[in-house]
């Protein structure tokens, strides 16, 4: 990654799970203080990390909440903030809608386009869902199913926000199945 | 659009439930629970005072019997204004067991569950000592040591030893292991997240395994009390028992379950304090 090879799990690689793998005993403050409070930082230095990222999330009123006592959305908000918090610089989100609701997994999809624009961050989003894919994506990666290789990079010049109901969303999403016709595969964006 | 405005009013607000309860709410769990218990002591008194049976004494005459017990100036005889000597006795063994039996089931169960080749060793053994009731163990006990109080607390250990055990164990072996690679990725690894994953993660089970360890001990009490010691609640009632005493009996078992159900109480609300992050523990 940007030049140097992955040895194994490193904090600037953040993770978000598909059912988010917050820890249930820890308040929402505690799972986003949870990665700066185990690299030794200073209490003060934690507490100033957590404030600034469960603010840029909008969680500061549930501070305190347990995870059992949110919603979808603010779990995954939770989760994202965990893994910013712990300076990091690219999110792999491994099918995180994949078991929700229509209706849920769209307020989802707003929320995670939200904190995107908000900071900048680089996300790697594994779906199979052609729409999630181009209505999230800037770039989309068709991969070959097992073994998993890159059948084609697609970059997106969708404008932002997308419809899912316009001529061009259409336009890219009859391209994007027809790229995946022979080989029934993920994308990632 | 603005992230806060989205955010729908969390469970835990939605949970506080109106106040002003009838006072009909308030006194049903109660009467509820006083149905049993009713219908029993209707049933023994009927039982007693119709002579059916002639060696049961009727409930007034336990009740009147239970005072005396307590503080005496009914009877008179060698049992009278002596129950707080035999409660405290027999609750000194029944935590003292049972701090014992944590102190070596914790550690043991937290090691046979993290620790494959501990498991290997431990578990067939343990899996086999399990099933021998505590009352077998009674004769060996007395041999290994000696008549007395050492002997009914070993007893008592044992008794509340098995549950603490498996329940860790479990507790050590089901954490989510999608939490280990939340831990991994956040930069807690290696033997760190025994004490941020594992231990946290396990606590309502090894809480569960404390509190069926607490009952047990208090349901083998007579049991290690059967081995020779003066004082205690068990030992009241194995001297009822041979005095042909029965009331005495009656008394002992009825303080027994009080004591047992009043120690259960406080652990329950402790771990409802220490596991409201939980949402399945709630006692």
């Amino acid at each position: 990654m940007w030049g140097s090879p992955i040895k194994g799990p490193d904090p600037t690689r953040g993770m978000v799970f598909q059912d988010y793998a917050l820890f249930p005993w820890l308040s929402v403050r505690d799972n986003i203080g949870f990665g700066p409070a185990s690299r030794g930082l200073a209490r003060s230095v934690v507490k100033e990390t957590v404030d600034k990222f469960i603010d840029l999330v909008g969680l500061a009123k549930f501070a305190n909440a347990y995870p059992h006592q949110l919603s979808g959305g603010m779990k995954q908000r939770v989760a994202i903030a965990r893994v910013l918090a712990n300076d990091a610089e690219i999110v792999l989100m491994d099918e995180p809608f994949g078991a929700l609701d229509a209706m849920t997994r769209e307020r989802l999809q707003d929320e995670l386009l939200d904190i995107w624009q908000r900071t900048g961050l680089t996300v790697v989003f594994v779906t199979h869902s052609i729409e999630e894919a181009i209505f999230l994506a800037d770039r989309v990666v068709v991969m070959t199913p097992g073994p998993g290789r890159i059948e084609s990079d697609n970059p997106l010049l969708l404008s932002r926000p997308r419809d899912v109901a316009s001529i061009e969303f259409n336009d890219i999403r009859r391209v994007m199945s027809a790229k995946l016709h022979s080989h029934h595969g993920k994308k990632a964006a | 659009m603005a992230l806060v405005e989205t955010v729908p009013p969390p469970a835990a607000v939605i949970v506080e439930k109106p106040v002003g309860k009838t006072p009909w709410e308030r006194v049903k769990p109660f009467v509820l629970a006083m149905i049993v218990p009713a219908l029993l002591l209707a049933f023994w008194q009927v039982a007693t005072t119709r002579r059916w049976t002639r060696l049961i004494p009727t409930p007034y005459e336990v009740g009147e019997y239970m005072i005396d017990f307590a503080v005496g100036g009914i009877y008179d005889d060698a049992f009278s204004a002596t129950l707080l000597t035999h409660l405290m006795a027999s609750m000194s063994r029944v935590y003292g067991g049972f701090a014992l039996a944590a102190l070596f089931a914790l550690p043991l169960g937290l090691m046979i569950g993290r620790i494959p080749t501990a498991r290997m060793v431990l578990d067939p053994f343990l899996q086999v000592m399990r099933p021998i009731p505590v009352t077998a163990w009674l004769p060996l006990s007395m041999i290994l040591f000696g008549l007395g109080p050492r002997s009914a607390f070993a007893l008592v250990c044992l008794g509340a030893f098995y549950p603490i055990l498996l329940n860790t164990i479990f507790g050590v072996r089901s954490v989510d292991p999608k939490l280990f690679e939340a831990a991994s990725m956040l930069g807690c690894q290696g033997n760190a997240q025994f004490y941020k994953v594992v231990l946290p993660a396990a606590l309502p089970s090894i809480f569960t395994g404390l509190r069926l360890g607490l009952g047990l001990a208090w349901f083998v009490i007579v049991v290690g009390e059967m081995t020779g010691v003066p004082q205690g609640l068990g030992a009241v009632i194995m001297d009822g028992r041979t005095l042909s005493r029965t009331e005495l009996v009656i008394c002992g078992m009825i303080i027994i379950g009080i004591a047992g159900y009043v120690s259960d109480r406080i652990v329950v609300m402790i771990g409802n304090r220490l596991l409201a992050w939980s949402p399945t523990h709630h006692g």
